[in-house]
């Protein structure tokens, strides 16, 4: 081979061995698969009740049939048609199963271990016994469970929740009115005005006082200027604290003690018993808000929460927020006026 | 009509997205297994002894292969050893062409206008011709020094590709941990990551071979004045590409793979 | 002869040496962002006592989109009576104005226009004289290119009940990446360094950036310690580090999406980036000293802080050591570390800041969701070149401004939108809800 045709091919060895890492590339480029932009929900919109609201409108907008009882197909999302069947009254019997979408024009009864495999949508009341099982449920009147309820996706109800025992909750338990919850209830997302643990009279909580602006007009040259910052703060007992407290390390709000602005540590913090904080609470660590202490804002936590027995978060005719990020404990007596999140998980104990 | 604002403003719907189960801002991986991340590293090791152990056989067979492609050149080039990494490697060696004085004025000519017409040649894209502009930089500075102080060079050709073989070595290498470094985390099947690295290991080495060649053809017909163009552009800063190229084949697949796996994707913590 | 040797080797082990750290610490981002813990935003807190809330828009010659992004944002769910927004014509010269004052005429209670038309130019000049006129506790600012969806004021806004909290900063989507090339590698960049670079520096307590737009800040506070200063071109970096130095957080919001438009052009994208070396190096340059001997920040902050604020001289070092390689090439000292050095400058330089190293792309593209598009990361070598020599300049001329005290000139992103993607109105009675991040929908629907 003469030595001018061996370069030749030498360089063209080495352009292709160049060339092909650029290959998929090339293709990709001439030939796209995946060249559009990541999709943004342009119309979110933060609604604790997204399940049930969506649901509904879901099935009132599909749905053509206009007659109390019978069954239809209707379309629930571009890949799901869903047979759905429609009747006034329900009484599930003991141990019965339904599998079809369900609309009930009047009230539901379940009995004892009836289970429902798709989602129901209920314009009365509901009644439900002892360990029934239920896919999803959004219910336009009012709903009481026995011990035992499992949902595995949702539940919506309009006029108020009462859970009188165990139960798994799913994703999502929301609704308009009182959300009672008792002991040994497994949740991830809650809302209620209130959500409460046991049997609480809310119209007997004292007021709150107002809490400091979090847009304080003084001169600023740090943050020390508009909060108490500092490694570990112990706020003695008694104690009223007249700013927004900010540490680095732990914070601890003894018995009594009353902080009339919002405190966010890094590290745990700890809320003894009776103390009130008139703002928020921010931990990027664990809470722990002990007996009748009360928390005027909201309490957003990245590690656990443990909210003890009366604890109150927000007050009456407020929307305020517990989200923990890890997991969270709710006792006897906790009363939350608004949207509770349990990232990893929440559950209720005596 | 569906009037959400997203439609309104006419924003494409991207596909293929639909089949990971947690929303993206808070989704992760889990962590692979200790025996996982063990058998893997224990693999790189292993790699790494051996690339060691036959390293002079690994030299001897890369500079061979550019030998015998290069032995056209009329004046002959052999196989020659030198020492490294406690051992005696192979390298190249032939006879050094220099540029005429002509040569070198006509190259530092071309550059400088090279360099003065880039910025107004506005039909190469701006990164290559940041690249072109990069090139001839050097090569600018590699010309003026034969015109100027040309009895200085420092290198023969043996000292050259000796320093080639000693940077390929050492790349090979380096080529094991950067690449699992990249796709350790991944809790996907550890063949596939072993496929990966010994596949960026082998292209490696081919390319290095045929660009050796290619160095000593380039040196030979175009004298040493290209020796630092060779160098500084085509040199180990190219090794960069098939690295990535691989890892980017690599990641689609493993992309694909997670896509419809439910049981793999993690939230928060 | 030996002494200069031996300083041309210094200088490159050095260059190594930075290199390296900032290619493990993009190693640790992406790890901490595939693997480790995600810290929360607080997008989940539902409350019904928000903020009064002030947007500024600045615009400079924003014809092409000043309409839309006004739209968008009286499509808000936020409640109007704690909503003000102030588009800023800055000495526009084409149909802004007009178009500012035809939006605003159909919402005179919020829409607030303040036009510019003497006294400095520029974005920082034109927020502090918004910042004057503004009501609202908490200020948001989105560039005019910028689509905000219906609930991303609130999710801001509500950040700013945690007392440490001093800017929020969102993550930024380009909408027109299948336009070329260069927009689908900008897209990809964005991928690695907001959804993992972002993300683990919020995760890992350690400095997230307030980019200037898709977030926002306490009035009060941006006002007391002096506004922008005008000089700066990045008023975005400037305002993260005074924060911090002073005791605040940025606070990183990953699931706070929005739209932009990224440059289509190479040129259009290299006025971009110098423009943003300068300033960050003009911002470097002030607060490297405040921010080391600051009391209000941990040593993570600080690793971090510095390393963010010389990101941008690493394309400067990296020119430095081509021309300590070329030395030593020619002085015939050119051994094994530095013939590996320009292995090593590539793959750390892929390594560092904005521009993601490819590893971090990959994770934050397969991350996203994407399934395709990381075939393109080879073609990123291509930026290599242009980076370093675009960037290097910017940060000389930052330099340079500081030394001789020369006000650096702010120059506009150019926009590309056409009438066919413009806004028109929204039909309200398709009533937005939301899908919570985590739990699935009542129906099997699309994830993204």
């Amino acid at each position: 081979m003469s030595p001018s045709i061996v370069v030749i091919l030498s360089l063209l060895a080495f352009a292709l061995l160049m060339l092909i890492p650029f290959v998929p590339g090339i293709i990709e480029f001439s030939k796209p698969k995946d060249n559009k932009p990541v999709v943004i929900n342009m119309d979110y919109s933060k609604d604790a009740r997204y399940f049930g609201k969506s649901f509904r409108k879901m099935v009132l907008n599909n749905s053509t049939y206009n007659q109390p009882m019978g069954e239809e197909t209707i379309r629930l999302s571009k890949n799901r048609d869903e047979g759905i069947r429609f009747a006034m009254d329900v009484e599930m019997k003991a141990g019965e199963s339904e599998s079809e979408l369900l609309y009930v024009t009047d009230n539901l009864h379940a009995g004892n271990k009836s289970r429902f495999l798709k989602e129901v949508y209920v314009k009365g009341d509901c009644k439900i016994e002892e360990n029934v099982y239920m896919r999803a449920l959004a219910c336009d009147g009012a709903f009481e469970a026995e011990k035992g309820l499992r949902v595995v996706r949702w539940l919506d109800v309009e006029k108020g929740i009462v859970l009188k025992g165990r139960a798994d909750l799913g994703m999502s338990t929301t609704t308009a009115g009182r959300l009672q919850l008792f002991t040994d209830v497994r949740f991830s997302r809650l809302y209620g005005n209130p959500v409460c643990v046991g049997d609480v009279q809310v119209k007997k909580l004292p007021n709150l006082p107002e809490p400091l602006s979090y847009f304080p007009q003084q001169r600023i040259d740090s943050i020390s200027s508009v909060a108490l910052h500092t490694k570990n703060m112990m706020v003695k007992p008694l104690q009223r604290v007249e700013t927004d407290v900010i540490a680095s390390g732990k914070i601890t709000v003894s018995q009594g003690a009353t902080i009339m602005g919002s405190i966010k540590a890094h590290g745990p913090i700890r809320i003894r018993d009776g103390a009130v904080i008139a703002g928020n609470c921010f931990g990027n660590s664990d809470i722990e808000i002990e007996k009748g202490a009360r928390v005027g804002g909201n309490v957003f936590c990245q590690g656990k929460l443990t909210l003890g027995p009366g604890v109150v978060i927000g007050k009456p005719g407020s929307v305020k927020s517990a989200v923990a990020r890890v997991g969270m404990v709710m006792h006897e007596g906790v009363v939350i006026f608004g949207y509770v999140l349990a990232e990893g998980g929440g559950e209720t104990r005596v | 009509m569906d009037a959400s604002m997203g439609s309104v403003l006419n924003i494409p719907a991207a596909g293929q997205k639909d089949k990971i189960y947690y929303g993206r801002a808070y989704r992760k991986l889990p962590r692979i297994s200790r025996l996982h991340a063990f058998i893997m590293l224990l693999f790189v090791l292993v790699i790494e002894v051996l690339i060691f152990v036959f390293r002079r056989y690994l030299t001897y067979i890369s500079a061979y292969g550019a030998w015998y492609v290069a032995r056209v050149i009329e004046a002959g080039p052999g196989l020659a050893q030198v020492n490294f990494m406690y051992t005696r490697i192979f390298a190249v060696d032939n006879m050094a062409v220099y540029p005429t004085a002509e040569f070198a004025f006509i190259n530092l000519f071309i550059s400088i206008v090279v360099l003065a017409l880039l910025p107004k040649v506005q039909r190469i894209g701006a990164p290559i011709a940041y690249w072109l502009f990069y090139a001839f930089i050097v090569h600018l500075v590699s010309s003026a020094f034969f015109v100027f102080v040309p009895q200085y060079f420092p290198y023969s050709i043996l000292e050259i590709t000796a320093l080639y073989m000693e940077v390929e070595l050492v790349t090979w290498m380096l080529i094991p941990p950067i690449v699992l470094g990249s796709v350790f985390l991944y809790p996907v099947s550890m063949l596939g990551k072993a496929a990966l690295i010994l596949a960026t290991l082998g292209y490696s080495f081919v390319f290095g071979t045929v660009r050796l060649a290619v160095f000593l053809f380039v040196l030979h017909y175009g004298s040493v004045i290209f020796m630092a163009v060779l160098f500084f552009v085509f040199g180990s800063l190219v090794d960069f590409i098939y690295i990535v190229g691989f890892y980017s084949v690599y990641i689609t697949g493993v992309a694909h793979s997670l896509a419809g796996r439910r049981d793999v994707w993690k939230w928060l913590s | 002869m030996e002494v200069v040797v031996l300083i041309l080797k210094a200088i490159m082990f050095f260059i190594i040496a930075v290199m390296l750290i900032y290619a493990m610490r993009h190693y640790l981002f992406t790890f901490n962002r595939l693997m480790g813990d995600q810290k929360l935003y607080y997008q989940d807190i539902i409350d019904n006592d928000l903020p009064r809330v002030t947007v500024l828009v600045p615009m400079h010659n924003e014809e092409a989109v000043a309409r839309d992004v006004l739209t968008v944002l009286m499509k808000s769910d936020y409640p109007l009576d704690k909503l003000e927004i102030i588009p800023i014509n800055d000495h526009s010269d084409d149909k802004t104005a007009e178009i500012i004052n035809e939006v605003a005429g159909l919402y005179p209670e919020n829409i607030h226009p303040l036009h510019r038309n003497k006294g400095l130019r520029g974005k920082p000049a034109a927020l502090n004289d918004a910042m004057a006129e503004a009501t609202g506790q908490v200020i948001l600012v989105f560039d005019a290119d910028y689509l905000p969806g219906k609930g991303l004021v609130r999710d801001l806004a509500v950040c700013f009940k945690d007392p440490e909290v001093g800017a929020v900063m969102g993550r930024v989507i380009p909408i027109n990446s299948p336009k070329n090339m260069l927009t689908r590698l900008l897209d990809m960049e964005r991928a690695g360094g907001y959804q993992v670079d972002q993300q683990a520096r919020y995760n890992l307590g350690l400095v997230p950036q307030y980019g200037g737009t898709v977030g926002g800040f306490r009035r009060i506070v941006a006002q007391q310690l002096g506004g922008f200063d005008p000089s700066v071109l990045t008023e975005d970096t400037e305002l993260t580090f005074k924060l911090f130095v002073r005791g605040w957080k940025v606070v990183y919001a990953n699931s706070m999406e929005c739209y932009e438009e990224s440059p289509e052009e190479w040129d259009v994208r290299a006025r971009q980036i110098k423009r943003w070396a300068t300033g960050h190096t003009q911002t470097m340059l002030r607060f490297f000293s405040p921010m080391m001997h600051s009391k209000q920040l941990t040593w993570k902050e600080k690793v971090d802080g510095a390393l963010l604020l010389w990101i941008y001289l690493i394309p400067i070092l990296i020119v430095i050591g081509v021309f300590d390689g070329l030395a030593l090439f020619f002085l015939g000292r050119m051994t094994l570390v530095e013939g590996l050095a320009f292995f090593i400058f590539v793959v750390a330089y892929n390594s560092f800041g904005n521009f993601a190293p490819f590893y971090e792309i990959g994770a934050g593209s397969l991350l996203d969701g994407s399934q395709d598009r990381m075939k393109l990361l080879p073609f990123f070598l291509f930026n290599f070149a242009f980076n370093t020599w675009v960037i290097s300049l910017g940060s000389a001329r930052g330099i340079f401004s500081r030394i001789t005290g020369r006000c650096v000139q702010w120059q506009k992103t150019v926009r590309y939108r056409t009438k066919d993607a413009r806004v028109t109105e929204v039909d309200e009675k398709d009533t937005p809800t939301n899908p919570p991040k985590k739990p699935e929908s009542p129906v099997p629907e699309t994830k993204s």
